[in-house]
């Protein structure tokens, strides 16, 4: 409710100021004309967004998979976690713009190098969640773990892995908003199709409310991703909620 | 039987094994800090409980009870003398109910935390059966779908214990196991608790060796058969009093008042 009254607000701001304002409006069109654009081209937007979309979600699948896998890794042996982890945080400070361009030269102009990108950044957020969530469980908890004759293997199953859902979804949570800056950044390193294309198509021919459109549709897409994400935590994981308001 | 001793020269093997469910000996436990000397949590600790009884530990807070604990349980070696204990299973201070289990999984977690070989342990039918059972014994039973979060301190503690017992050891180490109630409620769980434990003593078979660590000593002299009394760090037993009353016990007789008494006194 409160976001929706920022919004109404944040728009009618701009509807002023792009009508009256001392800017063009191939430079910032006005929200009606971005919203006369989400109708007109709905065909189009909509094509391209199920190709973006598909990058996304097969992207973060990747990675949930790729991450979840090496925080584990790195949770059971401290080596791992010696030899990969500054690579790892190394990897995240190589700027996007930069492997975006030699990915898809590398990988083609189809699905691979977009999904690879997409990939390669949402699985930082996943890995170190997991991996802190995995590493957060109450060491009285391991200890009682070992009195009952526990494996590693039983231990990590019975105990650790279920504690560290909620910081998963924390993850995909971060995991999504870059996702979708993954998924333009390597379409407008080159490709055909997709919202990144389309908003890189529109510019130049001064379709600027079609681009803002665009923009539009990844941000909705976005804020759905992470809703979706919400409710099946809340229905996934009930005990994460409840216990969090019992205990206070 | 387990023995560990602290690395150095071999014990003397020769000598009988006390009978006893739990020796210790002289035993010494430190703790390295960062900066400064090592804490010493236990110096010539010295106590034997014998099979199927019930000891107390009391001590003011911070005198390696934890430790004992620790020791006893197999979670830490000593760095001097010699610990030997039957295999025992930990009671901890909070509950540590898995919040996503409920209270029947939750009991049962001691059955399937162990290692599953084909043919070997229970399944998990048969785990969810024996803990049923016993949530039933101990009024538990129209909880058992309930998760931890749904039931009142009271209620996680016995679901707490009831994992306990099905961990299927000798010795039945309980660290403050009512710490975190309030008054009423502890007293009832007292109560309940040496029911229990009076319940388990007349069952078939060996007898539960208890080892109860409190800083409540009117829970002590109600509960145990025996209560020692811990210094201050570095802890070691300072006096022992045999309890020698009939069960059940009311807080409100003067010979546990008495019992009380002394204790306090040696906690001085």
């Amino acid at each position: 409710m409160g976001a929706l009254l920022v919004i109404i607000a944040l728009v009618g701001a701009w509807e002023l100021y792009a009508d009256f304002g001392p800017v063009e409006s191939f430079l910032l069109p006005p929200p009606h004309q971005v919203g006369q654009a989400l109708v007109d081209d709905r065909s189009l937007l909509w094509s391209n967004f199920t190709v973006t979309a598909q990058e996304v979600a097969l992207g973060m699948l990747l990675a949930t998979v790729a991450g979840i896998a090496l925080a584990v890794l790195i949770h059971l042996s401290p080596t791992v976690r010696r030899a990969v982890y500054p690579l790892l945080i190394g990897s995240q400070s190589i700027p996007l713009p930069i492997y975006a361009p030699l990915l898809v030269a590398w990988l083609g102009y189809d699905i691979a190098p977009k999904l690879a990108i997409v990939a390669l950044i949402c699985f930082f957020p996943i890995v170190v969640t997991v991996r802190d969530g995995l590493a957060a469980v109450d060491p009285e908890l391991l200890k009682l773990m070992r009195t009952l004759d526990a494996s590693r293997w039983r231990t990590l199953r019975v105990v650790e892995a279920p504690s560290a859902l909620p910081a998963l979804f924390s993850g995909l949570r971060i995991a999504v908003t870059v996702a979708m800056i993954g998924a333009v950044f390597a379409e407008l390193s080159g490709s055909s199709d997709g919202l990144g294309h389309l908003i890189q198509q529109s510019i130049p021919q001064f379709e600027t409310a079609r681009a803002y459109a665009a923009v539009a549709v990844l941000s909705v897409f976005a804020v759905a991703l992470v809703a979706v994400l919400t409710v099946a935590e809340r229905r996934l994981l009930p005990w994460a909620h409840a216990s969090r308001g019992a205990a206070s | 039987m387990t023995t560990r001793v602290a690395p150095g020269p071999e014990p003397d093997l020769q000598q009988p094994a006390p009978a006893a469910a739990i020796w210790l000996e002289a035993v010494r436990k430190t703790y390295p800090r960062r900066r400064g000397a090592p804490v010493v949590a236990l110096a010539d600790f010295t106590l034997a409980v014998a099979s199927g009884e019930v000891v107390a530990v009391v001590g003011p807070s911070g005198c390696g009870k934890t430790t004992l604990l620790e020791l006893v349980c197999g979670l830490s070696a000593p760095d001097a003398g010699t610990v030997r204990t039957e295999a025992a299973a930990l009671m901890p201070q909070s509950d540590l109910l898995l919040p996503w289990l409920s209270a029947l999984d939750n009991a049962a977690l001691s059955l399937r935390a162990r290692p599953r070989h084909p043919g070997q342990g229970p399944s998990r039918a048969q785990a969810r059966e024996r803990a049923r059972a016993l949530l039933e014994t101990f009024g538990l039973a129209d909880f058992a779908s309930a998760r931890p979060y749904e039931l009142s301190g009271g209620m996680r503690q016995r679901v707490a214990f009831v994992r306990t017992l099905l961990a299927g050891k000798p010795v039945l180490c309980l660290d403050e196991p009512f710490g975190a109630l309030d008054a009423i409620t502890r007293q009832e769980m007292q109560a309940w608790l040496g029911d229990a434990l009076e319940r388990e003593r007349h069952l078939e078979g060996a007898r539960p060796t208890v080892l109860l660590v409190t800083h409540d000593v009117e829970e002590a002299v109600v509960l145990a058969d025996r209560v020692a009394v811990m210094s201050p760090r570095p802890g070691h037993v300072v006096t022992e009093l045999d309890v020698d009353l009939p069960r059940p016990r009311e807080r409100t007789d003067p010979q546990i008042g008495d019992l009380r008494q002394r204790a306090m006194e040696a906690l001085r």
